[in-house]
């Protein structure tokens, strides 16, 4: 087991750049997500040497292999809508890579139907990539993928064409095959959900940079900037508009609440902080203690999500989105006071500086 | 579940099916029924026993089959340098794509006369530069002079055909190659080269047809011994009226080039099952000084065998040669004896008239085609009938609407010609967004609009530029056929490519160059329409 290390790994396009520094822990799975047009594909080709970056470097298990040939990394990787040869069969595809180590022809056929028994298609080797469904595409290009043991296995959007319980199921075969085979893998998305539920750690790019790396709950609880927490939805983002200090607490007033600040430096309000909560953190009432934050809002509209309701909430023109248990939602257009515990109240600036 | 889809009120397709058929139909009934004067057996027999008949086949398919392979051996670097190379002279390379279709053959062979010719322009400079005493370039009044011809004048259908095919092919395909291990010989020959060869095998199949059917260029350079089966044909009908004969040529020859069509179509299927999945990745500049050098040479052989003998003609048509031997000048003399040459107004007219009628017969066609195809479930319709005229010759065409009407008539040549231009019209057509969008026209349809309202106030209004590109592919092609008016020409009925043809046959060079210019000028304004180079593609 090895880890992937990108160090400063840099591209630029005179519209665009990417600036990726990123580790990958030995035998376990990173998810990388981001919007559509971050850079995610491009930093996974870099870390491949299918695209030649402009500075920087790529690690494997400590190995320096910036300079070396796709062929010659040890990384394999999954492609987007599989990438599968039109023109060879299941088994032709299977055999590919193993194609240079000469192992003979009944050699390679037993390799190729013994990985093939490993992702459940025993005997489909003499069928057309079109003739599979989603599904056994997809395992196919694994087991190709597989088939030369690569230490690293780069996924890149590798479900974003199928429907969503074919996903689900998918993904999770994914992550069996990482537990039992053990090798370290990164898997890019643009769905937020697929990666939380994919990655032992989150890494979260916004215009070609990764803004926080961390366990998935982690990045959900406590995003590190403005930009992550407007990527994961996770909670409101209220802007602090001045801070007072009453007793020894300093108190952030956002437009419609006031909330205790947590300890440590005073945040600079010229980087225009936010208060930020998880959701579903706010409870209805004005809090008993006085030392939890405490807003006013009115709901705007009520969306039934199953075991939850999700309100659009305005507080004094700030927007945002609760999530309340089903029984202890608003009602449409009602005015309340909401409190929120002081343990789930942080404060957070925007990373990227827009001119 | 009713569809409305289905159509209610009969669809323009529906009326231009049948009528289109008829075009087809007549004119085939009529080139193929003389076989059964007296026995269709004993004719087909008689021509099967006629050494002219086994030897002109043979001829026919080695000369088609050997200019594919030259076609191919040309056109596959120039594929790869437009899809995979940036460089200064590209949208020149591409351009050249065009023409096979607007440069009429005739142009072609009258530029290879004065270019490859023993008093050509080549051989006088080859002549001069290493001081020979004999022309050393002879080869143009042989086999190898009409596949020389051919070759270089089809090069540029492979070109288009495979450079669309590699630019498209799955630059993914080829990473998930090198990430398993491939070398970059082996990521092409077992990826790269499979997603190219369904685009080249269509290609080199149409090559072989425009080849198996070509008739000015094997006229002149075949010599009097051998000729294709179009020629023969021709022969048979012509001069020795032995109408049986010339049926059995056809029928022939009919079926060899329908085999030919079937590979043709087979292919295609496949190259566009690959379009597919395609994925066109950038084009970079050369890697090495050796890459840029290799361009450099393809380049220039180019220059020197393809573009020397269009070259050729526009410096011909400069030239003013006077009686006495040897002495000449630059002028425009030519194009002034051949303004104020009498008839020469009314071949004008002639051309613009004929033109105009087979391009709207050929676009009207191809647009209620292009509907009409979205609507049909069966596969032979959809995919044989915009084929179809491909495997028909115009020889055939014309001499079978001969046949029928027992004259020639100046509709049968512009319903020969529609025919023959509607199947690049359409697909300069089909290249529409509005036609292979169906949402538009359900859109419309959901707004309220009748089946034939959307496809008036949708359909069309979309299309429209594209249908002008067809119609300009179409009349452009018809403007340079003279293949039709040498097979059933039509008394006292000139156009300019007709002209153009006498003058030549009558070694009037100078003069037929200048018409060959002003005729390339008409017909080449279509280099120009984009849509137009992508119907032929």
């Amino acid at each position: 087991m090895v880890s992937l290390e990108l160090r400063g790994l840099r591209k630029a396009w005179p519209s665009a750049t990417i600036d990726v520094s990123l580790v990958a822990p030995a035998g376990s799975i990173l998810a990388v997500a981001g919007p559509s047009g971050c850079g995610k594909s491009t930093m996974l080709r870099m870390a491949a040497g299918l695209v030649r970056p402009d500075g920087g470097r790529v690690a494997v298990g400590g190995t320096d292999v910036t300079a070396a040939e796709p062929r010659d990394r040890g990384i394999g990787m999954v492609f987007q809508d599989y990438a599968l040869f039109p023109h060879l069969d299941v088994g032709g595809n299977v055999a590919y890579g193993l194609r240079p180590l000469r192992l003979g022809r009944a050699e390679t056929a037993r390799r190729v139907a013994r990985l093939l028994a490993a992702v459940d298609l025993d005997g489909f080797e003499r069928r057309r990539p079109h003739e599979l469904s989603g599904g056994e595409r997809q395992r196919v290009a694994l087991a190709r993928t597989l088939a030369v043991e690569p230490s690293v296995v780069l996924f890149d959007e590798p479900l974003s064409s199928l429907d969503a319980s074919l996903r689900k199921r998918l993904r999770a075969d994914i992550v069996d095959e990482q537990r039992r085979l053990g090798f370290t893998a990164v898997y890019v998305t643009h769905d937020l959900e697929e990666a939380m539920a994919i990655g032992d750690t989150l890494a979260v790019m916004v215009g070609g940079e990764v803004l926080q790396c961390d366990a998935p709950s982690e990045v959900w609880a406590r995003p590190s900037s403005v930009e992550v927490a407007l990527f994961m939805g996770s909670g409101p983002c209220l802007p602090i508009r001045r801070l007072e200090r009453e007793g020894g607490t300093l108190w952030a007033r956002t437009s419609g609440g006031r909330f205790p600040m947590p300890e440590g430096p005073e945040p600079d309000l010229a980087s225009a902080p936010v208060v930020f909560f998880e959701r579903s953190a706010a409870g209805p009432g004005g809090g008993t203690t006085g030392a939890e934050g405490s807003f006013e809002a009115r709901c705007v509209r009520a969306d039934f999500a199953g075991d939850a309701v999700d309100c659009l909430m305005d507080s004094a023109g700030d927007r945002f989105t609760l999530r309340f248990r089903r029984g202890e939602a608003p009602m449409e257009g009602g005015e309340a006071s909401y409190s929120v515990p002081r343990g789930g109240l942080g404060v957070v600036s925007r990373s990227i500086r827009t001119p | 579940m009713n569809l409305p889809r289905a159509g209610r009120a009969p669809g323009l397709g529906a009326v231009l099916f049948p009528a289109f058929g008829l075009l087809l139909a007549i004119p085939l009934a009529g080139a193929f029924a003389p076989i059964l004067d007296g026995g269709a057996a004993r004719n087909l027999a008689r021509a099967f026993s006629d050494p002219r008949f086994a030897r002109s086949f043979g001829y026919g398919v080695s000369q088609a089959a050997a200019s594919a392979v030259l076609a191919a051996l040309v056109g596959i670097p120039g594929a790869f340098l437009l899809a995979k190379r940036r460089f200064p002279g590209k949208r020149f390379l591409s351009a050249l794509s065009a023409v096979p279709f607007c440069v009429p053959p005739l142009i072609i062979a009258i530029g290879f006369v004065l270019y490859y010719g023993q008093e050509g322009a080549l051989n006088r400079a080859l002549v001069s530069a290493f001081g020979l005493s004999e022309p050393p370039l002879r080869f143009l009044y042989s086999f190898w002079g009409v596949v020389a011809a051919h070759g270089f004048y089809n090069f540029p259908v492979v070109m288009r055909f495979v450079a669309d095919a590699w630019a498209g092919s799955p630059k993914r395909h080829e990473d998930a190659a090198r990430l398993l291990g491939a070398s970059e010989p082996r990521v092409f020959l077992t990826v790269t080269l499979p997603s190219i060869l369904p685009s080249l095998g269509a290609a080199m199949s149409l090559v072989f047809l425009m080849c198996f059917y070509s008739f000015v260029i094997v006229l002149l350079f075949g010599g009097p011994g051998v000729g294709t089966p179009e020629v023969e044909l021709y022969r048979a009908a012509r001069f020795e009226f032995d109408r049986p004969l010339a049926s059995s040529f056809a029928l022939v020859e009919t079926i060899v080039a329908m085999s030919a069509l079937a590979a043709y179509g087979a292919f295609e299927r496949r190259a566009a099952g690959d379009r597919r999945d395609s994925e066109r990745g950038p084009s970079t500049g050369f890697r090495t000084v050796r890459g840029a050098l290799a361009a450099a040479l393809y380049g220039a052989i180019l220059l020197v065998c393809f573009v020397g003998p269009l070259a050729a003609i526009v410096a011909e048509s400069l030239t003013i040669r006077t009686a006495s031997r040897g002495a000449w000048g630059f002028g425009l003399g030519n194009y002034a004896s051949l303004l104020s040459r009498r008839g020469f107004g009314v071949a004008v007219v002639n051309t613009a008239a004929l033109g105009l009628a087979s391009a709207t017969l050929a676009s009207a066609t191809g647009f209620a085609l292009s509907i009409g195809l979205k609507r049909t479930r069966s596969p032979i319709l959809s995919k044989v009938l915009p084929l179809l005229p491909l495997g028909v010759s115009s020889v055939v065409l014309a001499y079978g609407w001969s046949a029928a009407l027992g004259r020639p008539s100046v509709f049968a040549l512009a319903a020969v010609q529609a025919v023959s231009a509607y199947p690049f019209a359409l697909r300069a057509i089909q290249s529409s967004v509005g036609l292979s969008d169906e949402r538009y026209a359900d859109a419309a349809r959901s707004l309220g609009s009748s089946p034939l309202g959307a496809t008036l106030r949708v359909r069309l209004p979309i299309a429209a530029p594209s249908i002008a590109s067809g119609f300009a592919l179409a009349f452009a092609m018809s403007a340079g056929d003279a293949n039709a008016m040498i097979a059933a020409p039509v008394g006292g009925f000139e156009t300019l490519a007709l002209l153009l043809y006498r003058l030549a046959g009558a070694y009037r060079l100078n003069e037929a160059c200048a018409a060959a210019v002003l005729l390339a000028m008409a017909t080449g304004f279509i280099f120009f329409l984009k849509d137009a180079r992508d119907g032929l593609s």
